[in-house]
């Protein structure tokens, strides 16, 4: 059996988990040096890894690509590994976050560092593999596999509450994914395959759809997070070491929204079409529900937590907008959102490693001591506001479009939480950075470090290039998009049984 | 009745080196003076095993004694289970006399010798009588094994409670062999099979009987109560020994009567085992919530793994048995492999007895804490380890079956069970302890469960090829 470039990729972080694990050094200095490193090095190069995937991907082409095929469980359920333009963005996010979560837990674990870091390559494995599986049950093992490293990473890292919080995390999560479990035996046995190219071909009865699209929803709501199933995030997040909010903010979530776009959407396209009123309510509630919630919070990882809701809102509107360049921002969307939740999260781990608190009235003056700091955290948190020119504000205005195309009163309430993302946004910034230096707290503060810096520049870069140039992401992701929605806009046509317009016509392209 | 004697001996090759090596070593105790008499039983004991293993595998399949014995490809199947979870257990019993001097009688490798004899008849029983035989072979064992602490007074409470209502569902069993044997003439299962069981309503009675008196033995609810008591009050080895092997010989007997025996009775079967299942599964999550100490805790899984393996025979006589064999030789190895990480967990010269002692472990001994969080991760059924594979075949059996609604009912009593393994989990990791605990053998079966737990995911068609395989050849 030949190894592929996907599953190098996939299981690099593994090898490097098992590299860790065996090496060992009667000094626990050098051990946790070599732990970190080799960490370090491993996350680099899976990066260097999914580059070389995306330079052997034809984004013009149709369907999967680099496709691996191997025997697993039986003669249906295989290991197959592929990837389309969607699941390739996504990669490129998780290997880019990755090098930086090592950075940013670079000083801030001091305990078990060793396990951390193994934890942490794992995951990385089951990320990826979660967004390369072609196969059904492959899918469904590396989705819930993931719910492991991460439940040790909350509950071993975290903090005062944090075993509270990954219970939180784990049952919520595990309860959400185990009636999709049983939805996806039933497909199974229907399509006589758990290939997901034969899934998406297959046409399942619409009475049938319904139940199933229900309990795919179940645990890709949870995973999201979508109101009112979303109370998980916030705990979750406040507790999680910095790392892990990175994690969890940049990727676990992403694996939600990528659940709706693979298997949701084309596979059970009119129960989507019969249920996207309900999916808009829930989202509209989140945006606007969110972004006030966010005001109200003190602590500045739970007020990203609820941004975090919001945002994902305006995903699930564009997603289910049934237009091309709805999902398509919604899918940009989580790419960028990524990027600057992620940023954020590492900018809040920045001065919690100093000041141990996360109060934003503990703060205000930052900006003498930390001029560097401010900087990131003026761009990303404008970026997260949706300010043009970042990368935030492509996936938002795309997904409002479709969207209103679609429910113009629904998007109009929507839009008025980009607002209040602008209100909470700004006045965080207030709270933190500027205004007077009073504080004797923030007066000691010592500004970022080169390997801080390190970290965060990567991440400000990209928010700026994909704000100006947010080709890079919807090019990849224009073809496999289209083909995804492809079920859903024949039945919508079909309903309406109108003359199809050219989407893409006056969209975002061109 | 005329049969071939020769090649009906070869049918029972393992049973009779199990019963040979019991009546070797039953004078061999007697005589056997000095020190470490029970230890050389004990090494003794587990060559038995062994042999009987090679025998198991190396056996072919047929009927014998004139349809007495029946050996098919599922029973060979169970027996080389069966031994390979005795030999196991056997150890665990021995590394138990290794530090535990009360126990260390010479009788125990005698006892645990005929009582695998016993299940390794159970399940190539050909009939009905030698079913019985071989169910109170074992169980007669199992109820002085229970006891084998004498001193100790929950021992002694463990073979009591084990004792009377083991004879009470003995007794329902045989009443339900009466009425089959009164409805049909026959004891033996190629037989039995010809009648059609819904036409005759003694036949039905006694099937029900049958099927009620044995789920004792697997303890489904609500034949569950003697199992809590009967954990706690035996030594960890002889707890470890009763979790595994008896079970998996008592599923062993229900896939051959219920497919092979009563094939035609599966519209009545098929929603008692359905709802003794489902039963259990929430039962034994529930139940376990409520426990502190670990062997109750085990036995509430236990109780509840029955359940989701049951769950695997709802897909009726048509579907195959793959679901429940699979189940059951993930579910010994599960089992197997956390009662030996308990079992090598010493606090003060005790085997650790409660869960809130496992705090901390993570911190004194790491790699007995990951051993442990890899079985308990994989008994919650939480992929990519075995635990979920067994939960996923079983699964896929039901929803054969069209039962949507057991599968979720089932399916989220497994999200509450996952609540109390990952607590052990939780407290192994999360918290701290000031007690410090000792690691001593058996940590390398611990070990080797774990190992084969979580490379399963790299390989699982090695298992499921040849259950599948075995499933299909059914007769």
């Amino acid at each position: 059996m030949d190894v592929g470039l996907l599953s190098t990729m996939t299981f690099l972080p593994l090898a490097g988990a098992l590299l860790i694990m065996l090496i060992g050094s009667n000094d626990e200095e050098t051990d946790v040096r070599n732990a970190k490193r080799t960490a370090l090095w491993t996350t680099l190069a899976t990066l260097f890894v999914s580059i070389a995937v995306l330079f052997s991907f034809d984004m013009s082409q149709k369907g999967f690509q680099l496709v691996e095929e191997a025997s697993w469980i039986n003669g249906f359920i295989k290991y197959r590994m592929g990837v389309d333009g969607i699941s390739l963005g996504l990669i490129l996010l998780t290997t880019v976050l990755m090098p930086v979560c090592i950075l940013m837990s670079w000083t801030s674990i001091t305990t078990r560092v060793k396990d951390f870091m193994i934890a942490f390559l794992l995951l990385e494995t089951l990320v990826i593999g979660v967004f390369c599986a072609l196969d059904i049950v492959l899918f469904y093992l590396l989705f819930e596999g993931s719910l492991i490293p991460m439940f040790l990473i909350i509950g071993v890292w975290g903090g005062t509450r944090r075993i509270y919080a990954t219970y939180k995390f784990f049952l919520y999560t595990l309860a959400g994914s185990v009636l999709m479990l049983l939805a996806m035996i039933y497909m199974i046995a229907d399509a006589g395959s758990a290939d997901i190219r034969v899934l998406l071909q297959h046409d399942f009865d619409a009475n049938i759809q319904t139940w199933l699209w229900l309990a795919f929803f179940a645990s890709f709501a949870v995973k999201m997070p979508f109101f009112p199933v979303h109370t998980w995030l916030p705990a979750a997040h406040v507790e999680a070491p910095t790392s892990g909010s990175i994690i969890l903010a940049g990727i676990l979530l992403k694996m939600g929204g990528y659940g709706l776009l693979r298997f949701s959407l084309p596979m059970f396209p009119e129960a989507s079409i019969d249920l996207a009123p309900l999916v808009q309510w829930i989202c509209v509630i989140a945006v606007i529900y969110g972004s006030i919630i966010a005001f109200a919070q003190d602590d500045i990882k739970k007020l990203i937590a609820y941004s975090s809701v919001a945002h994902m809102g305006v995903v699930g509107l564009g997603l289910f907008s049934g237009y091309i360049e709805g999902v398509q921002g919604a899918y940009f969307l989580m790419i960028s959102h990524g990027i600057i939740s992620g940023a954020l999260f590492a900018c809040v781990g920045v001065i919690y490693e100093r000041a141990h608190t996360r109060d934003l009235h503990a703060f205000g003056g930052v900006l003498r001591v930390m001029p560097v700091f401010a900087i990131m955290m003026m761009l990303f948190t404008m970026a997260n506001i949706g300010l043009p020119g970042t990368a935030g504000f492509v996936g938002e205005f795309l997904s409002l479009a479709g969207s209103f195309k679609m429910n113009p009163n629904l998007t109009a309430l929507a839009a008025l939480g980009m607002i209040l993302s602008a209100v909470y946004g700004l006045w965080l910034y207030r709270k933190v950075v500027v205004g007077a230096l009073e504080n004797d707290l923030v007066k000691g503060l010592k500004d970022m470090n080169a390997r801080e810096i390190m970290a965060l520049l990567p991440l400000a870069f990209l928010t700026l290039l994909l704000g100006f140039y947010p080709s890079l992401v919807l090019d990849l992701s224009d073809v496999a998009v289209t083909q995804m929605l492809e079920p859903v806009r024949s039945h919508l046509v079909e309903a309406n049984n109108i003359v199809e317009v050219v989407v893409r016509e006056g969209g975002y392209n061109k | 009745m005329s049969f071939d004697l020769y090649h009906s001996m070869t049918l029972i090759i393992p049973e009779i080196i199990l019963c040979l090596g019991a009546l070797i070593l039953l004078p061999l105790g007697a005589f056997l003076q000095g020190p470490r008499a029970w230890s050389l039983m004990g090494y003794l004991c587990l060559f038995f095993f062994g042999l009987a293993l090679i025998a198991a595998m190396s056996s072919g399949t047929g009927v014998g004694f004139g349809g007495q014995v029946a050996v098919t490809s599922i029973s060979s199947f169970f027996r080389q289970l069966v031994m390979v979870f005795g030999l196991a257990g056997a150890y665990l019993i021995h590394a138990d006399l290794e530090r535990d001097h009360d126990l260390r009688r010479t009788e125990t490798s005698v006892l645990v010798l005929l009582s695998v004899c016993g299940m390794s008849l159970m399940v190539s029983s050909g009939s009905l009588m030698t079913l019985y035989m071989g169910l109170e072979l074992q169980s007669l064992s199992l109820y002085v094994l229970a006891a084998t602490k004498r001193d100790s007074l929950k021992a002694s409470e463990a073979g009591l409670k084990y004792f009377v209502l083991g004879a009470l569902s003995s007794g329902i069993l045989l009443y339900g062999i009466s009425f089959v044997y009164g409805a049909t003439g026959s004891f033996t299962y190629s037989n039995i099979a010809t009648v059609q069981v819904l036409e005759d309503n003694m036949l039905v009675l006694g099937m029900c009987l049958v099927i009620l008196g044995l789920a004792f033995k697997v303890s489904l609810v609500p034949f569950h109560m003697w199992t809590p008591d009967v954990y706690e009050g035996a030594p960890i080895g002889v707890t470890a020994f009763f979790a595994a092997a008896p079970k998996i010989a008592a599923i062993g007997v229900f896939a051959v009567l219920l497919r092979e025996v009563f094939p035609t009775g599966s519209e009545i079967w098929v929603p008692i085992v359905g709802v003794l299942a489902v039963a259990s599964t929430w039962w034994g999550a529930l139940g376990a919530m409520r426990q502190q100490n670990l062997k109750r805790i085990l036995a509430y899984s236990s109780i509840a793994n029955m359940g989701f393996c049951f769950l695997g025979f709802l897909n009726g006589v048509d579907g195959s048995s793959a679901a429940v064999i699979t189940y059951a030789a993930i579910y010994g190895v599960m089992t197997i492999g956390t009662f030996a990480a308990i079992s090598s967990l010493q606090f003060d010269g005790r085997v650790v007895q409660d869960r809130e002692q496992l705090n901390g472990l993570a911190l004194t001994h790491p790699r007995m804490a990951l051993v442990l969080a890899i079985l308990m991760f994989s008994l919650a059924g939480i992929p990519p380890l075995a635990g979920f594979f067994a939960k996923f075949y079983v699964f896929m059996a039901v929803l054969e079956s069209g039962l949507i609604g057991l599968a979720v009912l089932a399916i989220l009593a497994s999200v509450l069970g996952s609540f109390y393994y990952l607590r052990i989990v939780v407290g192994m990791y999360m918290y701290q302890n000031d007690d410090q605990l000792v690691v001593s053998q058996p940590k390398m079966v611990a070990a080797l469960g774990a190992i084969l737990v979580s490379i399963m995911a790299f390989a699982p068609w090695v298992l499921f090829d040849s259950v599948d395989a075995i499933a299909k050849i059914v007769p």
